[in-house]
């Protein structure tokens, strides 16, 4: 879906500490409330954000978050598509169980993430990197 | 372990630095501020610390912003303490999803594990059911090879030299043999699908008749049977009298090869619950295969050291799981074994 418009310069967060997480936070409320998102569907995406954003200063060092603003069955949303060229995830399916990571954290990380959006990606190559997207349409049921 | 205490001492530092990233908020308006308070809800959450405790501890910070925030900023202070609680939160929410979405898989699992249990018994007692019908009409075949074998013998034998009758004679064992298996296998069948009627039952005399029975049928050999006297339980008089047929027999059986055998019976109050014991001088078993005794068919002994259908223990341990008690053993190679069971049905404190 990204690939459908240009690339806003401005919508392009680089991750290499915490106070990019701020910046990211900041984009994802600008484009949820533009975009029509409900005060709890914002704060699911920008938590969300923030999980993914933790995920890559942990594990990758370093990386970068896009943001687009996106439609689907006449929904408006917003995109998010985070990206590192860390050492990417060998057993995805374990990265995406609750508690795999650490201890009384049930519901934090990659699948924490996941259920506060409504669609959710995860791509991921040994040596390569990780790419996760996150979309979240307006007037969905839920926050 | 020293929890609670660690536990509040994390509570106090988070408490601290709730109230100094409320107020660096208000005062500046510094974004990063938001970040921090997710991260405090974020080791909240992991320290174990609940909700309430969040609402206990933003309350605190704002209550004293109250009494100490400039005019200017007190009627900022409702929006900025909704956002930050909001950030303060947001990773109980998070986590909260991943409790729902565990507890429904959860739910999934223990559903599918039920059918699957239930499909199980289902598919037990058709087998049940189908092993107790071949059973019986494996009866009837085996009461005409018996019959005409018998013929033979008495009739015909005559006609034949002793390899014959040898093999004739042979014939009839084997056939005895498996109408006892065949009688076995409709017992444990009957065991398990009867009805239990439980009445007080007289146990010390039920042993009594049993080793006298036993002591009838073996005249040679010296036995010291030894009942405790007035053991009563309330159970089903047929099952409980197959039950103790079976231990005793077995107790009779494995101490053959003892010049002075021993077998006892008696009974001990453990738990609240009463305990019932044979115990015997006999073969014993070893404790490592304790655990197939009493599943049919097994049999650690050799056929020609001692005879049996293997069988009997599973009978045994149904009769006490209609009573809800149960039965467990313990034994030594050569060094006797101890039979214990419960009936259920009681618990005295």
């Amino acid at each position: 879906m990204m690939s459908h418009a240009p690339i806003d310069m401005r919508l392009r967060v680089p991750m290499h500490d915490e106070s990019d997480v701020v910046v990211a936070r900041r984009r994802t409320r600008e484009l949820a409330l533009q975009q029509g998102l409900s005060a709890a569907q914002t704060e699911a995406l920008a938590t969300a954000v923030t999980e993914i954003a933790r995920n890559i200063l942990v594990h990758a060092g370093s990386g970068e978050l896009f943001f687009a603003a996106g439609e689907k069955a006449s929904r408006r949303g917003v995109i998010v598509t985070a990206r590192d060229h860390g050492p990417g995830i060998a057993h995805i399916e374990q990265a995406m169980q609750d508690g795999f990571s650490t201890r009384g954290s049930l519901g934090f990380g990659l699948p924490g993430a996941r259920r506060l959006v409504d669609e959710f990606e995860l791509e991921s190559t040994l040596g390569i990197g990780t790419t996760v997207t996150l979309r979240k349409w307006a007037g969905a049921e839920s926050g | 372990m020293n929890g609670k205490q660690a536990m509040s001492d994390q509570q106090k530092h988070i408490e601290r630095e709730y109230s100094r990233v409320l107020g660096a908020y208000l005062k500046a308006g510094d974004e990063s501020a938001l970040s921090r308070a997710y991260e405090l809800g974020r080791r909240a959450m992991i320290e174990g610390l609940g909700v309430l405790d969040m609402a206990v501890l933003h309350g605190v910070a704002v209550e004293e912003l109250v009494s100490s925030a400039a005019p200017a900023d007190q009627h900022r202070l409702t929006q900025v303490a909704a956002d930050i609680f909001k950030e303060l939160l947001s990773p109980f929410e998070m986590s909260f999803r991943g409790f729902r979405a565990a507890n429904e898989e959860l739910q999934r699992l223990n559903e599918s594990l039920r059918k699957q249990k239930e499909a199980v018994e289902v598919a037990n007692r058709e087998l049940e059911s189908f092993s107790y019908s071949v059973s019986h009409d494996l009866r009837t075949p085996l009461t005409a090879i018996d019959g005409f074998s018998h013929i033979l013998l008495q009739d015909y034998a005559h006609l034949l030299d002793d390899d014959g009758k040898r093999c004739l004679r042979n014939i009839t064992s084997a056939t005895q043999h498996m109408g006892q298996l065949i009688n076995d296998l409709l017992s444990l069948a009957r065991v398990k699908f009867g009805e239990v009627h439980r009445t007080d039952v007289d146990l010390s005399a039920l042993a009594i008749s049993i080793g006298q029975r036993l002591q009838a049928r073996s005249p040679q050999r010296d036995v010291h049977f030894d009942v405790q006297s007035g053991i009563h339980a309330s159970g089903d008089a047929h099952l409980l009298a197959v039950l103790l047929e079976n231990l005793i027999g077995n107790a009779w059986k494995f101490t053959s090869k003892r010049e002075h055998a021993k077998i006892s019976f008696a009974c001990e109050q453990r738990d609240g619950r009463t305990v019932y014991t044979i115990q015997d001088n006999g073969a014993g078993f070893d404790m490592a295969y304790a655990g197939k005794l009493f599943a049919p068919f097994q049999r650690l002994h050799l056929a020609r050291d001692f005879e049996g259908t293997g069988i009997g223990l599973a009978i045994v341990r149904r009769v006490a799981d209609r009573h809800g008690g149960r039965v467990w053993a313990e034994g030594k190679v050569d060094g006797g074994a101890k039979f214990q069971f419960t009936l259920g049905g009681e618990r005295k404190p």
